[in-house]
């Protein structure tokens, strides 16, 4: 009987020491980031069809004026605000906010250029390359997510 | 049934390697795809700038751009690091789940 009550000590041990070294609370399943969210793909592909369809336009001489794509930047702007408010909600999800964040830090530095008269067309494919390599990561992120939980 | 621990210790091992190594050249070839992709990027918009083609303004806004897009892709290595650690620890736990909680007649592991 001794040796059992070690014996179960012992695993308890080991398995607590991978639990804790992990951050598993108890022996359950261990969650160390939000789960894949088919919302938030579908959502971030529809963006980036958006912010590809706007650089479409601006990729000519001259680059339209900033007042025919407000419009366009506004709605990029509010699909993107409710992409975060949704993902900010869902725990252990702080990587996909900062991506947006940074996401909504490049639209704006975008728009920022073009409001000013300084958009022209030689910087809109090394925008868009920049843009897409964002939404690239914030998708290939989720991706995974899918993949494991599959 | 007595378990040892050396036997629980290499199941859980031989349990989480192929996940590691999966995802390790996963993101590897990720990381390493896009950081080719932005270099490439930045030396375009060094190439314009140097050309006069545009101006220290407009070339910060551009670079400020590739800050953000770097900062993505570091943030998407690491999420899926996150995930990593995840199936590891969980393909473990449920490599030894029926081991353990056989032998103690009741589920430790949930």
């Amino acid at each position: 009987m001794h040796k059992f009550y070690v014996f179960v000590v012992r695993v308890c041990a080991l398995l607590v020491a991978i639990g804790l070294a992990l951050a598993v609370p108890g022996c359950g399943p261990a969650v160390f980031i939000s789960p894949y969210d088919e919302v938030t793909d579908q959502q971030v592909t529809g963006l980036q069809k958006s912010v590809d369809g706007l650089l479409a336009t601006l990729d000519r001489t001259p680059v339209p004026d900033y007042a025919s794509a407000k419009l366009t930047y506004d709605q990029i702007r509010s699909d993107l605000a409710s992409l975060r408010a949704r993902n900010t909600v869902r725990t252990k999800n702080q990587i996909t906010v900062q991506q947006l964040d940074a996401l909504q830090k490049e639209l704006q530095d975008l728009e920022d250029q073009h409001r000013n008269s300084k958009l022209i067309q030689v910087m809109v494919p090394p925008a868009r390359d920049t843009l897409d390599a964002t939404f690239l990561a914030i998708l290939k992120l989720e991706i995974a997510k899918k993949e494991q939980a599959n | 049934m007595a378990l040892s621990i050396q036997g629980i210790a290499e199941a859980v091992l031989a349990a989480i390697k192929p996940v590691l190594a999966k995802s390790w050249n996963d993101v590897q070839d990720f990381a390493k795809t896009e950081s080719t992709k932005l270099a490439q990027t930045l030396a375009n918009i060094e190439q314009l700038k140097l050309s006069g083609q545009i101006d220290e303004d407009q070339a910060r806004a551009l670079l400020d751009m590739q800050k953000q897009a770097m900062q993505s892709v570091l943030l998407a290595v690491e999420g899926i690091g996150l995930v990593t650690a995840q199936s590891a620890i969980n393909a473990g736990l449920g490599a030894i789940k029926g081991l353990v909680n056989g032998a103690l007649g009741f589920p430790l592991i949930a």
